[in-house]
């Protein structure tokens, strides 16, 4: 049975069921409310980025349910990104952190370590500099504060 | 999603999204990253702090700073993570000191650390290759600051002075102790000394001696408990043990064997010599442990058949019995039917190239199937030889489990005009066989995964067997409708017939199955219209 999703700004998804359920949040107010017509409303996501995220669900509908895994190194996982996710996540910034925002709130645990591994990735080996130059940063650190800060946490940048 | 619609308000992500990025940074990004801005500064700063390890006299050089020894001061409440080789770290973390007695009836002097810089350690690693009085009484002061300690990694050669009562009698939230390197000393008490809430336990290569030292430390962590109590250990998980116990095996390990629960589910050591002691297996069973035998392998292979067998009638609580294929004789077969009660996996692996042409296995195994009702996955793919199951093995009685989700198993079963001479009654009679055997696979409802054919020495050309299921609709496939969470269906040994009409009956009546094993590779190689249809229809299925 087809899922009625409403986002932010009116516009109605009609999803399977199954894709809908990828994100908990949903599958719990369907357990909840009981299967009903009525479309659910997401009223912090909009359209645009409610349509990337079913995209998402839409690929990875018959993915097994993610178990808990603690691997000893989680930043050696960061670099296994599927090809196709890649490229899902090849968008502009604003998006990004809209996805991940969604995928927070619609508690889709697979889709937010995806969306938190590519903004680790466009961290890792960049200068502040560099960060804030990606991020549209301002630094507000006076060059004596910057310093400082440097000199203080030395030990740890070989790590 | 007003605050975060623009980019530079990356700053302000919910706080677990940030959680959720930072496991995937190394330190020096985060060290880069507290320099962006004073935002970031704020987000991230506790997380660069989160694990200190300075490990290298030019870590060590920086660290040393007033710079950095004043950001440590601010920061040290943020410090989970301490993994310590240095003794110049240490020390910077615990300041000041005064000396005084540790217990008033103990008279030990200790150095009592008025303060730590660090009082939330979660996780302490330890990593000094020799660990003398003074810097053994240190640690401790650092464990006493810090009871929230859940994990501690020591690796470090330790002999008799480092009793087992300093080692995690003062950790009273400690749920994992791993021990590595050589440790003398009184292991039971060691054990017995643990804290109740303790979950994990590995110790690598302890010597047991049962000195006055031993003694004296029983006494010592008797007071610290309080006097006449026992520790229970129900919350243990998972106990590792290797190492040499003088011949205390049972001494050593049954009374804390005893103080634990039905939560132990895994239990390995002593080259997994561990069970091999009568005593041991006889506290396992009263605590009901959770059965496994997966690590018995090096053990296994120096047992007699007559050996296993008793060892798998040590409990009628098994969960899953994992066992070299061939290990699987007669004695065994029996025991293990004997005590399927609670049995949910049993997987018989590896090739057995033999025997003498008894077919106790096949028997065995049937006997299994009626009584195992908690049974989801039967793997006995490689077993041939004279080992065969048959249809009459199969069918001789029904079966108790209706939750199988892997079944892995060559069955022998004639067929009509093929293995058997043809008349027509005889044909008919094989045929309602093979339909017979298909019924009975298809009442498993929950079948994700099914594997038919076995690979053998005598079964004729390319090892593929002969005399086995068709999976034709004229004997029977059409028995499997009810499978509709099949995704592997593994026909490769079998010499079958699959055409046109079965490959439409499966796509149309097996609406999971990705996978149709046996289509490229087999006896009879597809005719044309076949492989066009596969490429048509389900390219996937033919790789």
């Amino acid at each position: 049975m087809p899922i009625t999703l409403l986002s932010l700004d009116d516009v109605q998804f009609k999803v399977d069921k199954e894709v809908a359920e990828r994100s908990i949040l949903i599958k719990n107010m369907i357990e909840d409310v009981g299967e009903s017509d009525a479309p659910i409303p997401l009223p912090n996501v909009s359209s645009s980025v409610l349509k990337k995220v079913i995209e998402y669900c839409e690929h990875h509908r018959n993915d097994p349910v993610q178990t808990q895994d603690e691997t000893d190194d989680p930043r050696k996982r960061s670099n296994d990104i599927e090809e196709w996710d890649m490229k899902f996540m090849m968008v502009d910034q604003e998006m990004l952190f809209e996805i991940i925002l969604a995928a927070n709130y619609l508690d889709i645990k697979p889709l937010l370590d995806v969306g938190c591994k590519t903004v680790a990735n466009i961290i890792k080996g960049k200068t502040p500099e560099e960060i804030r130059k990606v991020f549209n940063i301002v630094n507000d650190f006076t060059p004596e504060e910057e310093a400082q800060i440097k000199k203080e946490n030395e030990w740890a940048e070989d790590r | 999603m007003t605050s975060s619609s623009t980019p530079q308000n990356y700053g302000f992500l919910p706080p677990e999204v940030i959680d959720s990025i930072v496991p995937h940074l190394y330190q020096s990004d985060l060290a880069n990253c507290v320099r962006v801005s004073r935002s970031w500064n704020d987000a991230l700063t506790p997380f660069l702090w989160r694990t200190l390890n300075i490990s290298s006299e030019r870590e060590l050089e920086h660290f040393v700073t007033s710079q950095a020894q004043g950001a440590l001061a601010r920061n040290a409440g943020h410090v989970r993570n301490l993994e310590l080789s240095l003794e110049d770290v240490l020390n910077l973390l615990l300041p000041s000191h005064t000396t005084c007695p540790l217990e008033p009836e103990a008279g030990v002097p200790f150095d009592k650390w008025a303060t730590c810089l660090v009082t939330n350690l979660f996780s302490v690693s330890i990593r000094f290759r020799h660990v003398p009085h003074d810097l053994q009484m240190k640690i401790l002061a650092l464990y006493r600051l810090n009871p929230g300690i859940r994990r501690l990694f020591l690796s470090c050669n330790a002999y008799d002075e480092w009793q087992a009562s300093h080692i995690t009698a003062h950790l009273p939230n400690l749920q994992e102790f791993h021990l590595e390197g050589v440790w003398y000393g009184d292991v039971k008490t060691l054990l017995e000394s643990l804290p109740e809430c303790i979950r994990t336990v590995q110790l690598l290569d302890v010597r047991h001696s049962s000195t006055n030292q031993g003694e004296a430390a029983a006494v010592e962590v008797k007071s610290l408990v309080g006097p006449n109590e026992v520790r229970h250990h129900r919350a243990l998980e998972s106990l590792h043990i290797e190492g040499n116990l003088s011949g205390k095996e049972e001494e050593v390990l049954v009374p804390f064997l005893e103080s634990c629960s039905h939560r132990l589910q895994f239990l390995r050591g002593l080259g997994s010599t561990i069970f091999m002691r009568p005593k041991v297996v006889e506290a396992l069973i009263k605590i009901g442990f959770g059965w496994k035998m997966v690590e018995w392998y090096r053990s296994l292979r120096l047992l007699s058949d007559a050996d296993i067998a008793e060892l798998v009638s040590c409990s009628s609580q098994w969960r899953e019995i994992h066992l070299p294929a061939t290990k699987v004789e007669p004695w065994t077969v029996a025991a293990i039917a004997n005590n399927c009660s609670h049995l949910e996996v049993l997987s018989l692996r590896g090739d057995v190239w033999s025997h003498d042409g008894n077919i106790s296995l096949g028997l065995g195994l049937q006997t299994v199937l009626s009584r195992a009702s908690r049974l989801k996955t039967l793997q006995a793919h490689s077993v041939t030889g004279g080992q065969m199951i048959t249809a009459e093995n199969i069918l001789s009685s029904e079966w108790a489990t209706r939750s199988l989700e892997v079944l892995d198993m060559g069955i022998v079963v004639p067929r009509a005009g093929k293995d058997a001479p043809s008349d027509g009654a005889v044909s008919q009679e094989l045929c309602a066989i093979q339909r017979q055997v298909l019924r009975r696979i298809g009442q498993q409802k929950r079948l994700v995964s099914l594997v038919l054919g076995r690979q053998g020495d005598s079964l004729g050309e390319n090892y593929h067997q002969h005399n086995c299921l068709e999976m034709t609709l004229e004997s029977g496939l059409d028995e499997l409708a009810c499978l509709s969470q099949l995704e592997v269906l593994d026909i490769q040994f079998l010499d079958h017939r699959v055409a046109v009409p079965e490959l439409e009956w499966m796509a149309k009546n097996l609406p999971k199955l990705w996978c149709l094993r046996g289509m490229g590779n087999c006896v009879r190689p597809p005719g044309p219209e076949v492989l066009q249809w596969l490429q048509t229809n389900r390219p996937n299925w033919i790789k």
